[in-house]
């Protein structure tokens, strides 16, 4: 039974399926790490994206598994060397100021409540930052 | 050298225009002064917000062409009808990656005041931003 | 970029002389304290100074040797080099030495792979035309001598 989280986005609900044979060391940091609650806002270099930082999982020697750059639309990417978590909404790639392109880990694909959930997130842009709460989705 | 006003939020600061190096490029931007518009934080070029000038999309092509927003700085890319002005480290990028634009203006006035107020934008979203010709 | 005309902040500055004429280069020590730090570090300076092959409008010095060759890292990296813009590029893995660079007109830092950045350390002041005239003919005139020195602060 693959694992999933639970996303709350500004009390819009969606659930999540992690990527657990593709990334298990990642998927395997990730899940310990959670519940995590923090502010979402708009990626500033990555395009159509949100984004929150779990700095207790920035790890600049983590080898990033299940690697992709484009993120896909309703993906969540992750970036260990910053703890970044990326939710896609559209066109988006990993990318910073150093780095016009660059590595992620596609964590997980968001499964439920898609459109609600990422019209959230791109609402950030023009709203500004808005609470997450990531839990895991346990027994459901 | 012309001087504008820029207003975010309450702050204003003030910017001379790079008219020796931006001639056509400037005067189509004083041309379409005063502005009041939607200031965005944008999703590609890092730490700098954009807004709107449909007016610069008469002006033919790049008078020089930067990809570095240095903060403080005005630049320009007529095609798109938009300005960025950045609060930090910023390159002018779109989904296809790199993209140059002509420098414009740079703040010389309350630039500190202002750009913290860009820097807000990451949390608070849009904002307003008013351009007008300053006295003198 | 350090504020210049609202009188709010002291700003360092340095004396830079090229072929004779000479102009005081604003540090922006905001943008990149620890560079910033090293080049006050490594005054006075009197190095050769020679034509860009592939970043533009731009000249270039060795500064390997000195303080600036310790300084790990960029800061504020740019790719463009703005008219009248001095930068920095320090020691990186698969790029020893350092170097200075100034710009007289459109300038972006490259090597013959590509696209490299650079650390911006502060810019000429208003009206140095005599020493941007003096690095654009080191394109025709070959190297000439760079001269930097503290000028104190204003």
């Amino acid at each position: 039974m693959p694992k999933r989280i639970r996303l709350t986005l500004d009390g819009v609900e969606a659930v999540a399926r992690l990527n657990e044979d593709a990334a298990p060391e990642t998927v395997a940091k990730f899940w310990a790490a959670l519940p995590v609650e923090e502010t979402l806002r708009h990626v500033r270099w990555g395009g159509e994206a949100g984004y929150i930082l779990i700095r207790k999982l920035a790890d600049k020697t983590q080898p990033i598994e299940n690697r992709i750059s484009i993120y896909p639309p309703a993906s969540i990417g992750f970036r260990p060397e910053h703890g970044e978590v990326a939710f896609s909404y559209g066109q988006a790639q990993a990318r910073d100021h150093v780095r016009p392109a660059t590595w992620a880990c596609h964590l997980a694909t968001i499964e439920t409540n898609v459109d609600a959930f990422f019209a959230k997130v791109r609402a950030t842009r023009a709203e500004g930052g808005k609470p997450i709460r990531l839990t895991r989705e346990e027994g459901r | 050298m012309k001087k504008v006003q820029i207003e975010v939020d309450g702050i204003v600061a003030e910017a001379e225009l790079l008219e020796d190096r931006a001639p056509r490029t400037t005067a189509a931007f004083w041309d379409a002064l005063p502005i009041t518009t939607r200031l965005t934080h944008t999703i590609w070029s890092g730490r700098a917000c954009g807004f709107s000038v449909e007016r610069l999309q008469s002006v033919d092509g790049l008078e020089h062409g930067v990809c570095s927003i240095y903060p403080g700085t005005l630049i320009a890319r007529p095609d798109a009808g938009e300005v960025l002005l950045s609060y930090g480290a910023s390159e002018y990028r779109t989904v296809l990656g790199v993209q140059y634009g002509t420098r414009i203006a740079r703040l010389v006035r309350n630039q500190a005041a202002v750009l913290a107020v860009l820097e807000r934008m990451h949390d608070e979203g849009d904002k307003t931003i008013t351009i007008k010709r300053a006295a003198g | 970029m350090a504020e210049r005309s609202d009188g709010e902040r002291r700003m360092k500055s340095i004396e830079l002389t090229v072929s004779g004429t000479s102009a005081r280069v604003v540090l922006w020590d905001d943008l990149a304290p620890k560079t910033v730090a090293a080049l006050l570090e490594s005054l006075p300076l009197e190095i050769p100074l020679q034509h860009c092959k592939w970043s533009g409008s731009a000249c270039f010095a060795d500064v390997s040797k000195g303080a600036i060759a310790g300084v790990s890292g960029l800061e504020s990296p740019v790719v463009s080099v703005y008219p009248g813009v001095l930068a920095v590029r320090p020691p990186a893995p698969g790029a020893p030495g350092a170097e200075l660079l100034i710009a007289y007109g459109d300038a972006e830092y490259r090597w013959p792979d590509g696209r490299r950045q650079v650390t911006p350390v502060g810019e000429l002041e208003p009206g140095a035309r005599t020493v941007l005239d003096a690095l654009a003919a080191t394109a025709a005139k070959g190297r000439t001598t760079i001269r930097l020195r503290a000028a104190g602060e204003r």
